[in-house]
């Protein structure tokens, strides 16, 4: 499904990735842990789009297709969802419109027809209910005045509505509460399907425990130096990254 | 033949009209005065004048105006208002931009007593080689009111749009509360704007305050709604429409969806 080959990347002339390769296949849950400022939200951006990022070498296919060479639209469209670490507060777009379009263009990608407004509003309680996310919280603004807590329910509720084929979630257990953190994982879980893949970003074991990785990679300085099972999430906990980065040298 | 050169509307006392009036102005006329009679409540609207044109609005003690001038049509004239306010009246003042071959609008406006309160807001979407110049005075001749200006600019091609707004609150008049706010999105590297706020406050206790931001839009929300699939086009329509969303639900709800529409139309040519 989704196939990154050596892939750099810079952001205004600093190198951020060095050499990234990773594969993951339909059906797989891939988790990405590493030290802060390793890189794991630039991939996440890399791979959705963001134009600050320039890619000076390495390829991505998705779904067979040359991925970086699409507007960041266009993947999303295609099935590649970003659940942002810091998601943004859009004053004054509710949250109604946004998924509107979104759903939209997503279902026009997939050559469905538009959903009826009935139905819309059918999968919007079904998917806030899927996260516990408070219903009222739906008809604000995207994102205003939410608290770190509700903006990553807000998240996971956006992909239970665009049901995308690659999902990208960059920490989004951090602010989560204890319930919170089992609710949305419970979400994720309940939208795996064999076709469907996930990558996790996280820096605890914990969340792991609801998310079960198949593979469990460590990005360190713009590179993947180790990939393991689900174990391997447990040793980090324990023993921190020193003892991977000093095998390095 | 006399034709009457100025046209005078009077709001009874105590009446309160439900549905918006919209002003007719006859050929020849140069003028208007409207007077709001105690007490009464009424909603007046102006549409592409289209010539030059003076409006005068008197405000009798606690009468609420509110006073919709729409330019959805191109044109080019010099609108002038005059306003006055009496005690415990209130002014809504909405202006709505979406054509201006070359507008010049201007508002002269004079807090005669305490309580009264002004809200002066102007929506202007502007491309091409539009042109909106703007210059507001606003005098606290008594304490104890309040005025709140908002001035939005979302401007694309070579739009070009001027606000100087002046704010004088004399010696004496104590208790005032004016705030002026601007905020101006550039599409486009040939629009321009020039906003020049002057506060000139010569009294000790009021509440006074002016901002003004001139921009693009937020770049990450912009991102957001691209990986959610949006086209960034539409994106950027959505977020100029959030900008003006505040303004726009403010109308009266008669007016709202039409002129809703109506800068939602001219935001696709922004965009
Ligand atoms: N504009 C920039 N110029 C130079 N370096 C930058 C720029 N933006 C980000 N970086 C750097 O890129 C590196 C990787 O950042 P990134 O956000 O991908 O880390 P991360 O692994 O997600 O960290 P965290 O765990 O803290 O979220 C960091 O060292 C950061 O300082
Ligand atoms: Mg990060």
């Amino acid at each position: 499904m989704l196939e990154i080959n050596n892939l750099h990347a810079n952001i205004d002339g600093t190198p951020i990735l060095k050499g990234i390769s990773l594969r993951v296949s339909p059906g797989e849950v891939h988790a990405i842990m590493g030290p802060n400022g390793s890189g794991k939200s630039t991939l996440a951006s890399v791979l959705a789009g963001r134009s600050e990022y320039t890619v000076t070498s390495g390829s991505v296919t998705f779904m067979g297709r040359d991925l970086l060479a699409l507007p960041a639209e266009e993947r999303a469209r295609l099935g590649i969802f970003l659940g942002f670490q810091y998601p943004v507060e859009i004053p004054g777009v509710s949250i109604a419109n946004f998924m509107k379009a979104a759903v939209a263009a997503r279902r026009a990608a997939m050559g469905l027809p538009e959903l009826t407004p009935a139905e819309f509003l059918k999968q919007m309680r079904a998917a806030a209910a899927l996260v516990e996310l408070d219903p009222k919280l739906i008809k604000r603004a995207v994102n205003e005045g939410f608290s770190g807590g509700e903006k990553k329910r807000n998240e996971i509720f956006q992909m239970a509505m665009l049901k995308p084929a690659l999902s990208i979630l960059d920490e989004t257990d951090s602010g989560l509460d204890i319930d919170a953190l089992r609710i949305v994982s419970q979400g994720v879980n309940q939208l795996r399907t064999p076709e469907n893949a996930s990558i996790v970003i996280t820096h605890y074991q914990r969340l792991l425990d609801y998310i079960v990785p198949d593979v469990v990679h460590v990005l360190y300085a713009g590179r993947i130096v180790m990939s393991g099972g689900k174990e391997l999430a447990k040793d980090l906990e324990t023993k921190g990254y020193d003892w991977i980065i000093k095998s390095l040298n | 033949m006399t034709a009457a050169k100025q046209m005078e509307i009077k709001i009874p006392a105590h009446r309160t009209e439900k549905a918006p009036m919209v002003l007719v102005l006859p050929a020849g006329s140069t003028s208007c005065k409207v007077t709001a009679g105690a007490g009464s409540r009424a909603i007046v609207c102006i549409r592409n004048v289209n010539r030059d044109f003076s409006f005068r609005f008197d405000l009798k003690k606690n009468a609420s105006l509110t006073c919709i001038l729409e330019q959805t049509r191109p044109g080019s004239a010099i609108y002038r208002h005059t306003c006055r306010l009496a005690t415990g009246s209130e002014m809504r003042s909405i202006a709505i931009f979406t054509q201006c071959t070359d507008i010049r609008n201007s508002y002269h406006i004079d807090i005669q007593e305490e309580g009264s309160s002004l809200s002066l807001s102007s929506l202007a979407v502007l491309t091409g080689r539009e042109k909106l110049a703007q210059n507001i005075l606003c005098r606290h001749n008594a304490g104890g009111a309040s005025s709140m200006q908002t001035f939005k600019h979302l401007l694309g091609g070579a739009a070009q749009a001027d606000m100087v707004g002046r704010i004088l609150v004399p010696a004496g008049s104590q208790k005032t509360e004016a705030y002026q706010q601007s905020r101006s999105i550039l599409l486009s590297e040939q629009a321009s704007v020039h906003v020049e706020p002057q506060l000139e406050i010569y009294a000790d206790d009021v509440k006074c305050s002016h901002g003004s931001t001139v921009g693009q839009l937020d770049k990450d929300a912009l991102f957001y709604m691209q990986q959610r699939g949006i086209s960034p086009e539409e994106a950027t329509r959505m977020l100029l429409e959030a900008e003006l969303r505040h303004e726009l639900d403010s109308l009266p709800p008669a007016l709202r969806r039409v002129l809703g529409a109506k800068v939602s139309r001219k935001l696709k040519h922004l965009v």
